[in-house]
């Protein structure tokens, strides 16, 4: 697959047949890429994909992806985390 | 794990959730997530692996990334106990939030409970729902399902929660 420079993606999501009109390539070829799993998408129907625009950047233009940003939390977060849901479930049912 | 049922309820399947991985699962796990977290939007990976007791790891993707507007947040967060020279799971949240038209759907497990919140938009306050064990891999395939549907969140298909 020929990888597209400054690829500017309007839309949240992709059917194949969008896909292939921006590789160039016959819309048979992004289903085998879906089936292959080189391509993420989800099967909404029997007829129906439906793709999601980062998953189209991945395929055509991977170097405009940000990467991972990775950030590094004090220990005493999972504690804080904890007794955060068990208060949010306090209030929860008293409300439900 | 096996839980209890109520007089009349039929029994629940017993789902064995004992996740304990070492500390290479772990990262193994949170590279896993995050890849399937990259195919939906900007991905950050918060994790305090350093701690000695309990470890959160906090997973997140604002969809749809790629320089357009928000539309939705994928946020996994799992809280891991030390055992040993390994970290079992504790605790999970995995959540989808609708950032458009406001919703959210969630399942969560901590304190021995598993139960789901979800919230249509419009709605207020918090609702619970019952739930079973599920994985996150699990949750992320239903929550895929739901954005890329199009859709706003519903939570008709959800039981409320018994109080008691």
């Amino acid at each position: 697959m020929t990888k597209i420079a400054g690829l500017h993606l309007e839309r949240p999501f992709y059917s194949p047949a969008d896909v292939a009109e921006l590789a160039g390539v016959h819309p048979s070829t992004i289903l085998n890429y879906i089936r292959d799993g080189k391509l993420f998408a989800i099967r909404l129907s029997e007829r129906t994909y439906r793709i999601p625009a980062r998953a189209v950047l991945r395929l055509l233009a991977p170097e405009q992806l940000r990467s991972v940003r990775s950030i590094d939390l004090p220990e005493t977060r999972a504690d804080e985390w904890l007794a955060e849901l068990r208060a949010e479930h306090r209030r929860g049912r008293s409300s439900t | 794990m096996a839980r209890g049922t109520s007089r009349g309820a039929p029994p629940r399947p017993v789902v064995d959730l004992t996740i304990v991985l070492d500390e290479h699962q772990v990262e193994q796990r949170k590279a896993t997530i995050a890849a399937k977290l990259e195919d939906l939007g900007d991905v950050s990976a918060l994790d305090s692996p350093r701690a000695r007791r309990r470890r959160l790891i906090d997973l997140r993707a604002v969809a749809p990334g790629a320089d357009l507007p928000a539309l939705a947040l994928f946020q996994y967060r799992e809280a891991f106990e030390r055992r040993a020279d390994s970290w079992q799971l504790i605790a999970y949240t995995y959540e989808l939030h609708d950032r458009g038209r406001g919703g959210r759907r969630a399942y969560h497990w901590h304190d021995d409970s598993f139960h789901a919140h979800c919230l249509e938009p419009d709605a207020r306050g918090t609702s619970h729902y019952r739930a079973v064990p599920m994985e996150v891999f699990e949750a992320h395939d239903e929550f895929a399902r739901i954005y890329l549907g199009g859709g706003p969140i519903r939570c008709g298909d959800l039981r409320p929660a018994l109080i008691g």
